[in-house]
């Protein structure tokens, strides 16, 4: 449904940040989420986004993601089930501050695009008021 | 109704199809195996449209193979809500046309 | 006993002669092609607004102010031509109602 470009251009942003938001969700749920050492640590998952019809349309679609550090950090736990001989586990690299600011920009863009939808509401329907008389 | 009063029915014959199954959609959404149901008439509309029988416009509801979460549930709020609002706007234009239509013809007798 | 014709009518001959009825007056051609013409563009925007709401209804309209603005000028364009009937009608009943 093409009825309206910008409606259609601030849901694609709504979709890609709700999804960033579902990642950032999954990490900040995973953070704390042990491995043993000789498998790979939890990793991040960030989104990789491109814009859609650059210089048509417009828009911007998630094509795919990108997994962070498998490598993680080696922590000294020994009373870990998990731990290994040395009672080192692997805990994912993932930095709480990092995931909770892009929380907060997920969000924001979320809500930017929600109200880019209202503003091309609203102007739809002063369009259909159009030679009304009076 | 022939010619553009009868697409027009179509129109909105397929709209107030797709707002039910909108609802229908929404209600379902923590339903476990429920798949989102899409209705299509524009494509039926425009072969009728230009073939100048709007009469055999057909609507179909077809289930989303999108992919599902957990629960075999793929319906995604933010897109029915979308779609919730197009419907919604496009309804209120193609009543608006419908209307100026008819007052078209009571001006053309003479009625204001 | 007969009686002579007037050999002569006089002074009638230098009366001036009544001007011979004239061919419809330019202004009244021009009329009838004006109220052509207005039919003409009236059925052009009409068939203008039909498209795009066909167009609409299918879903393939991105500018709806294109139709809003295309219905409005045939609806402002149908009250007109209505008006000018009108007047036209009018007109003509008050000819024909004088004492000739």
């Amino acid at each position: 449904m093409s009825m309206f470009g910008a409606l259609d251009v601030a849901g694609s942003g709504m979709r890609a940040t709700r999804k960033w938001l579902d990642a950032v969700s999954d990490n900040i749920a995973n953070i704390n989420t042990a491995s043993r050492t000789d498998q790979e640590a939890f990793r991040s998952r960030m989104i990789v986004a491109q814009a859609e019809n650059y210089g048509g349309a417009g828009g911007i679609r998630v094509v795919g993601a990108a997994f962070g550090n498998a490598e993680g950090r080696l922590v000294y736990s020994p009373t870990h089930a998990l731990a290994d001989n040395e009672g080192m586990v692997r805990m994912p690299d993932i930095d709480l501050g990092d995931q909770m600011t892009q929380l907060m920009i997920a969000q924001r863009g979320y809500q930017a695009n929600i109200s880019v939808i209202e503003r091309a509401k609203d102007a739809y329907q002063m369009a259909l008021q159009l030679g009304r008389r009076t | 109704m022939k010619g553009v009063e009868g697409v027009l029915q179509a129109a909105l014959n397929g709209l107030s199809l797709r707002q039910r199954t909108i609802a229908d959609n929404i209600a379902n959404i923590e339903t476990p195996g429920f798949l989102a149901g899409k209705v299509d008439f524009e494509s039926s509309l425009r072969a009728a449209a230009a073939a100048g029988e709007p009469g055999s416009a057909t609507v179909s509801v077809a289930r989303s193979l999108q992919p599902t979460r957990l629960d075999g549930n793929n319906v995604n709020l933010d897109e029915e809500t979308l779609d919730a609002l197009q419907t919604n706007l496009r309804y209120e234009l193609t009543v608006t046309a419908l209307t100026n239509k008819f007052n078209g013809m009571r001006a053309a007798i003479g009625n204001r | 006993m007969s009686i002579s014709p007037i050999g002569f009518t006089p002074g009638f001959s230098s009366l001036p002669s009544m001007p011979s009825v004239a061919a419809p007056a330019p202004g009244g051609e021009g009329f009838a092609g004006m109220v052509t013409d207005n039919l003409e563009r009236l059925q052009g925007l009409h068939s203008k607004s039909d498209k795009l709401i066909v167009k609409a209804a299918t879903g393939d309209l991105t500018d709806i102010h294109d139709y809003m603005i295309a219905s409005s000028q045939s609806s402002v364009a149908t009250e007109l031509t209505v008006a000018v009937r009108n007047r036209a009608v009018e007109a003509f009943t008050e000819v024909m109602r004088m004492n000739v």
